[in-house]
């Protein structure tokens, strides 16, 4: 994946080691991980990935599984940023792989469940870890030749932007692998009429950038309403009108998350 | 105005004070430095996994930590309760200490210096090219058992 971020070019200071040729390891291995964008265009009509860590590696990924005429789709924010983050990524990923791949359960309301099930029984006994086991997670099923399409979110929405508006998809609120004894559950909800839509799934980092013209976290909503003014205009196209658009948000002020924005059309 | 030798050995005390910190505060475990000598001959010291971070403004220069796949892992275990790391959580570990030092000293250095962002790799990579008038200064820490170095290198 190209995405670079400008905190990365440091070519820009005059360095006494040229680290521009020499690759970073874990920025290698954090992209490697995650699907190609390609992927996800060969069986969505039109979909696109931006995905802009606010370092070199980041905790935001995606997963992307087909099964028969099903696919699935999530996207995961792993709490904490930077390396330690970027190991929970790989964590998630594994999981996922093993509650769809490994057990077959293909509900997105059970596979979120089940996902909480597996990061918390991994963690259970570690009680002084430096580290951040949770994650907000949003996933989606299509049936490729019903358009049946269903959505579970914990701590994520999904947004939908049509002809006739923009609606949230709300997910639960409680994240997947809180160490807490609380019950946690995840319903899946159906989507009518998917194929008049256009979907979005944003990271949380997507809503704590500050800036616009009150110098203010940029809301779903907001978003929203961006998308559905460039409502026609191809994925791929709205995936640089999103780039600039979150970029003259924030204008001067650094990207203070990681970001990332899946969008898809069923 | 401080001399270039002071000034040197300020910013060595920066680094080593940051390593120390980060060991004795996140893992509750001292760490040992032992005496730091000034490396004359060429090439990089260098363990398994490195952490590198340029250092630029007033003087050039950059500092790495390096250490074997047995310390990253030990500290993996300890945060992150990973018993079996693979290779990609060790390199993210070494990029974890590099960050984390890196952060420490930007808000140390004051305004005359600037630091890079770490770059981690494994081995030696062949397109990594130290100047011939560059200054290192090795510091050799054991920890909890395992030897690393941190090592500063100025023009």
């Amino acid at each position: 994946m190209s995405d670079q971020q400008d905190e990365n070019k440091t070519n820009e200071t005059n360095w006494i080691i040229n680290f521009d040729k020499i690759e970073d390891s874990t920025r290698r291995n954090y992209f490697s991980v995650l699907p190609q964008e390609n992927r996800l265009m060969e069986h969505f009509s039109e979909a696109f990935v931006i995905n802009k860590p606010k370092g070199r590696v980041g905790g935001d990924g995606f997963w992307f599984h087909k099964h028969g005429e099903d696919v699935y789709l999530a996207l995961f924010t792993c709490v904490g940023e930077g390396h330690l983050a970027s190991m929970m990524i790989r964590i998630y990923m594994n999981a996922l792989k093993k509650m769809v791949e490994g057990y077959s359960i293909d509900f997105p309301g059970s596979i979120l469940q089940f996902l909480h099930r597996e990061v918390q029984a991994r963690f259970k006994d570690k009680n002084n870890i430096l580290l951040n086991t949770n994650a907000n997670v949003g996933i989606v099923k299509l049936n490729l030749e019903s358009k049946e399409m269903e959505f579970a979110g914990a701590n994520m929405d999904l947004l939908q932007v049509s002809k006739s508006g923009v609606k949230i998809v709300e997910g639960e609120k409680n994240q997947v692998g809180e160490n807490t004894e609380t019950r946690h559950s995840y319903s899946s909800n159906s989507i009518k009429d998917p194929t008049n839509s256009n979907f979005y799934l944003c990271s949380s980092g997507v809503f704590n950038l500050i800036g616009g013209p009150d110098f203010k976290k940029l809301t779903m909503p907001q978003m929203g309403d961006y998308l559905q003014k460039n409502l026609n205009a191809p994925l791929l196209e709205q995936k640089i009108l999103v780039e600039q658009y979150l970029t003259t948000w924030t204008g001067a002020n650094r990207q203070n998350d990681d970001i990332m924005v899946i969008g898809f059309k069923a | 105005m401080e001399s270039r030798k002071e000034e040197f050995e300020a910013t060595c005390n920066l680094f080593i004070n940051s390593v120390s910190n980060y060991f004795k505060h996140l893992t509750e475990i001292d760490s040992d430095m032992k005496v730091p000598y000034l490396k004359e001959s060429d090439g990089l010291v260098l363990k398994d996994f490195t952490g590198m971070i340029g250092i630029s403004g007033s003087r050039k220069g950059f500092v790495y930590i390096s250490a074997n796949r047995e310390m990253f892992a030990d500290l993996i275990n300890m945060f992150i309760g990973i018993e079996d790391p693979s290779e990609e959580d060790i390199l993210d570990m070494a990029g974890e200490i590099s960050n984390v030092v890196a952060g420490n000293v930007r808000a140390n250095l004051g305004a005359n210096f600037m630091i890079s962002v770490p770059t981690v790799f494994e081995g030696m990579p062949p397109e990594l090219n130290i100047p011939e008038n560059v200054s290192m200064y090795v510091i050799p820490i054991k920890w909890n058992n395992h030897e690393a170095f941190v090592v500063l290198g100025l023009d």
